[in-house]
């Protein structure tokens, strides 16, 4: 059967065109290839690093695992005699994805604990299939505050739950900004989780919500928005929004002149390293809230910050300190029992016991809900040393996770 | 046609021995070969109205997506059984097929392809707003799969492995049958030439309607498959991305055999997992490989298989054979009508003009 | 009632980007009967190229100026290469192919420049708002809207009054006939291809201090772009500028009025359209 002519005459024929795919096919695949393992005298540690690495939340994910690669690398890469090996598998923002890949990790890899998880319906699924499995899970992501309340043994969370942090925020602006308020984030999971607790916090404080506004998630234009807070004129406003979101939300409300008239606060994803170069300006003085600062002044901060501006040109956000942090908990609870991942119990207490300077300032585990203890921080953006970026104006200690799981 | 069957008995007991073979090699490969079988089932079903009927849909996902919002759904709002979900699931797309189809077939080629899209956009707007019902992008979950003689769906997953297997083999066997019946070759003769099936005094639209209507339901089967095994569905589901991903399947595997597009849903999912572990630019790859297919394997690599290989099987008159899988492949070569015009018993044939859609 | 000018001034805006964003799918597909499903692609190539070019130079207008410029060669070599020898076969194989490169455009920009997400800042002249009747204008979307009239405006002039534009028509109209009287027909195409790309990309570099700059966004205009050309009229630029008004008006009002319907009645729109009038309010009927 005579195949096309036509594609004689361009030059580019079947075989030409396999022969350039595969020489380049090949030098992309195996240029950047798996991670070797050395052989090493004691098996290697195996640290499963499940995020979203791709779609909307790979920055995230990548963040996540260079902050943890960052700490590994500078303690050799080794704990206890075992080589570190990272694998890094992808949910897709997915839960049966990344419930798929999170078995890959326990049962076909081997892996002695997981850490990540960013997305938190992926989390959500990973809970149910620890409750069987019994694997060993570091949480360095996903912030909602049901993770708290697991009772699982074997699952940590040492990234943060959002519910104290937006709470406290609704406190703080009940004292310092206004009774009144209105609050907007995008419509789904995560910005209606973040609005209600920060209503917990301000109403719980006596305020007053004035309105609540949900634009869809991936919203382009928000002047529709903006017109209508414009005519409600309220005395402050609060919004969570991520990403993209984030970005265009806070030019756009620049843009709108409303920063000048109207107080907005907000949370702190939606004003971090990850979004903040793209907002510039638009930024400056929005106060907000959040468990880390880049401009932190304590030891473990400039070093993690020097550390990663170094290996990778940029600034750190939350997300990196999520990993730099879980590596840091994974060396001390690990040395603490050498290095012995085979006893889970022992590897638990160890884990309880970690206290320690990290970043975000002083870290240590709440021993019953095994999530983290650390400082909150009321932020305003701010220009430092020619950047964009967040400097502490208000420090709230020793916060963690809530008795129980709030209505 | 009998040494076509008959070249078809090994391949597909091979077929049958690898889907056996499969749940030794752990729950984690069993999760990937089910998940390859529930998007088989959803590209083969694509190919019936694409590379059986010539109507090409970007829309295919809407029935897909609303057999496993209606198994998730009952099963989460009202505590219904994931089987009589899964047959809820499965008429609800016949019907939205139906419904769906009356409208689409007023339009050809360029118009019915976006016609599709909206219609399949409209029910993702849905499902998105209607958060109370389907819970928006957040999804639905706490979906309790039910128990498969005595082992229950969640927990086992052989038993998951087993329902999807009986699933896409009976759609495999039934897609087989149908084209090769009378219905079938009226879809094939739509496909070649319409006018002429109209001529001769088919009602045509009837039967594009019948055919959509049937790969409605297909989709269904395997939407509601894949509520069982996800116990999870958010309104991605329905975005035309994964009817996208349906159209790559189709081609890559080739869209002029019912087997092709299960191949292609295979390659597409072995693609993305394999090279994902190494290298995060899987979808380039995918997208250069789609590419060359479109322009130089449009038989797909199932085609070009069954092309090199499947002379093996035949072992009656070479030369027939050859011309039957030309007429297979018959429609993506514009310049070769004239060459095997005399081997067109059943199929309607005549000059084959470039609007296929 | 200064809610609603403002909510008029803003659907305006959307809609002139809108009409940006699909006057050049509109071209492509009515002039040379090529439905590119990856203008996305050119939209987001042209963005993060103005962004590189922003922050090289500082300048806003440099980066409009050339910007667009990998796009529309990208676009040339795509159509050289990939889609001639394609122009004998069915449209269903133009319409894959095209689609198989939404992948690889994609891919290409996210390893150019990762997976974060970006923004071309606004010209400083063109930064802040101006208040009329209690409406807060903004400059920047001011300036969109003028751009959008100037752009609709040179490809009127270019189709309808000068000769390259009348050789397209009759290009379009009969490529045999075109071709018997010597106008080459191939290298038409491919000019036409590229401006769609072109225009595409310039679409991204104006929307980009508005939307940001970021991967995906290729996926997420499409939609709104075929919609647009849709019921306009697949290959009318006064279909694109019309259904983008009506769109943009639809989605703001919308948002602001009926916020869970918006998104529904839109597509709405798209499939009443489809079905009544096949062609688009100003479309042609093709033979």
């Amino acid at each position: 059967m005579r195949k096309h002519n036509s594609s004689l005459v361009n030059g580019l024929t079947r075989r030409s065109f396999i022969k350039a795919a595969g020489l380049a096919g090949a030098a992309a695949v195996f240029g950047g290839g798996a991670p070797v393992v050395l052989a090493q005298s004691r098996a290697p540690l195996k640290i499963g690093a499940l995020n979203s690495y791709s779609k909307v939340f790979a920055a995230l994910g990548n963040a996540n695992v260079n902050g943890m690669a960052l700490y590994f690398n500078s303690i050799g890469n080794t704990i206890a005699g075992r080589k570190i090996e990272i694998i890094r598998e992808d949910d897709e923002i997915n839960p049966q994805v990344g419930l798929q890949k999170l078995k890959k990790l326990v049962e076909s890899d081997k892996c002695d604990l997981v850490t990540g998880i960013q997305a938190s319906n992926v989390a959500m699924a990973a809970v149910q299939y620890l409750r069987q499995s019994r694997a060993f899970m570091l949480c360095s992501g996903a912030g909602l505050v049901n993770l708290a309340f697991t009772g699982l043994p074997y699952f940590f969370r040492s990234s943060v739950n959002t519910y104290p942090v937006h709470s406290s925020m609704g406190e703080w602006v009940y004292d310092n900004v206004s009774k009144e308020v209105l609050i907007s984030a995008s419509d789904f999971a995560g910005g209606r989780g973040s609005l209600k607790e920060f209503k917990d916090g301000f109403e719980g404080r006596g305020g007053k919500i004035i309105k609540e506004i949900y634009p869809p998630l991936g919203n382009n234009d928000f002047s529709p928005y903006f017109a209508d807070i414009r005519n409600i004129n309220p005395p402050s406003t609060f919004h969570f929004y991520a990403g993209t979101d984030a970005v265009r939300f806070v030019n756009q409300y620049a843009e709108y002149g409303l920063k000048d008239s109207i107080p907005i606060t907000g949370s702190g994803f939606m004003l971090d390293s990850d979004t903040l170069p793209a907002q510039g300006r638009s930024a400056m003085g929005i106060r907000n809230v959040l468990h880390y600062a880049d401009t932190l002044d304590n030891a473990a901060n400039q070093e993690f910050v020097e550390g990663y501006r170094g290996a990778h040109n940029e600034y750190p956000s939350v997300y990196a300190e999520y990993g730099y942090v879980a590596a840091a908990v994974i060396h001390a609870a690990l040395e603490a029992i050498d290095g012995n991942t085979s006893d889970r119990d022992k590897l638990r207490e160890a884990m309880l016991a970690v206290e320690l300077d990290a970043p975000r300032g002083p870290f240590k585990f709440n021993q019953k809900t095994q999530g983290p203890v650390h400082n909150v921080y009321i932020r305003e953006v701010a220009e430092v040393d020619n950047r964009i970026t967040n400097k502490v104006i208000h420090t709230i200690n020793n916060v963690t996770d809530p008795e129980k799981l709030p209505a | 046609m009998n040494m076509k069957t008959s070249g078809r008995i090994p391949g597909f007991l091979a077929l049958c021995v690898l889907l056996v073979l499969a749940p030794l090699g752990g729950d984690y490969l069993l999760g990937i070969v089910s998940e390859i079988l529930i998007f088989a089932i959803f590209a083969m079903s694509l190919n019936l109205i694409v590379g059986y009927t010539g109507l090409l849909s970007f829309g295919h996902a809407a029935f897909f997506g609303v057999a496993t919002y209606v198994v998730i759904g009952l099963g989460v709002h009202l505590g219904i059984s994931g089987w009589l979900g899964a047959i809820a699931g499965v008429l609800a797309s016949t019907a939205l097929a139906a419904f769906i189809g009356m409208f689409c077939i007023r339009v050809k080629g360029i118009p019915f392809l976006m016609l599709t899209m909206a219609f399949s956009q409209l029910l993702f707007a849905t499902a998105l707003k209607w958060r109370s019902v389907t819970g928006g992008t957040d999804g639905l979950i706490g979906f309790m799969p039910p128990d498969f003689f005595g082992w229950n769906m969640g927990s086992d997953a052989i038993a998951r492995y087993i329902v999807i297997v009986i699933g896409f083999l009976s759609v495999l066997i039934f897609l087989w049958y149908l084209v090769r019946s009378p219905l079938g070759s009226i879809f094939i003769g739509i496909r070649d030439n319409e006018q002429r099936m109209r001529a001769i005094g088919y009602p045509v639209q009837r039967f594009k309607l019948i055919a959509f209507t049937i790969a409605g339901c297909l989709a269904g089967i395997g939407g509601s498959l894949y509520a069982l095994f996800n116990s999870y569905v958010s309104s991605d589901i329905l975005h035309w991305h994964l009817s996208g991903d349906a159209m790559i399947m189709v081609i890559l595997g080739g869209s002029g055999t019912v087997f092709g597009p299960a191949f292609g849903a295979a390659l597409f999912l072995l693609l993305k997992n394999f090279i994902s572990s190494y290298n995060e630019y899987w979808a380039f790859w995918v997208g250069v490989i789609f590419i060359f297919c479109v322009m130089f394997l449009r038989e797909g690599v199932w085609g070009l298989v069954m092309k090199h290989f499947g002379r093996l099987f035949s072992n009656k008159d070479n030369s027939q054979s050859r011309n039957r899988s030309h007429s297979e492949s018959k429609r993506q070569s514009h310049s070769h009508s004239h060459s095997h015009s005399e081997s067109e018993k059943r199929v309607v044939a005549g000059a084959a003009t470039g609007e296929q859609l | 009632m200064d809610f609603l000018v403002s909510q008029l001034l803003n659907s305006l805006v959307f809609g002139m980007l809108l009409f940006m964003m699909s006057a050049g799918l509109s071209l492509i597909f009515g002039l040379m009967n090529v439905v590119n499903l990856a203008h996305g692609s050119f939209f987001m190539i042209g963005s993060f190229t103005a962004f590189t070019l922003a922050k090289w130079s500082g300048n806003f207008w440099i980066a409009l100026a050339a910007g667009w410029v990998p796009a529309a060669a990208a676009a040339v070599l795509m159509e050289r290469i990939f889609i001639r020898p394609l122009y004998s076969r069915s449209h269903l194989d133009q319409v894959l192919l095209t689609f198989g490169f939404i992948f690889v455009f994609g891919d290409i920009c996210k390893y150019l420049w990762g997976p974060d997400i970006r923004n071309i800042p606004p010209p400083e002249a063109l930064e802040g708002a101006i208040i009329v009747a209690g409406a807060v204008l903004p400059k920047y979307r001011l300036f969109l809207v003028a751009f959008g009239v100037a752009v609709a405006v040179l490809l009127w002039l270019f189709l309808e009054r000068s000769r390259i534009g009348a050789m397209v028509r009759a290009g379009v109209d009969d490529a045999a006939t075109a071709a018997g009287i010597g106008i080459n027909v191939p290298f038409l195409f491919g000019c036409i291809f590229a401006l769609g790309a072109a225009l595409a990309a310039v679409g991204g570099i104006v929307a980009g201090p508005v939307l940001g700059t970021y991967l995906g966004m290729d996926i997420e205009i499409l939609i709104p772009a075929f919609i647009v050309t849709v019921v306009g009229g697949m290959g009318s630029l006064k279909g694109a500028l019309v259904a983008g008004l009506l769109v943009g008006a639809i989605d703001t009002f919308g948002k602001a009025y009926f916020p869970d319907y918006a998104l529904f009645l839109i597509y709405l729109l798209m499939v009443v359209v489809l079905l009544k009038r096949p062609q688009g309010l100003f479309g042609v009927v093709k033979g």
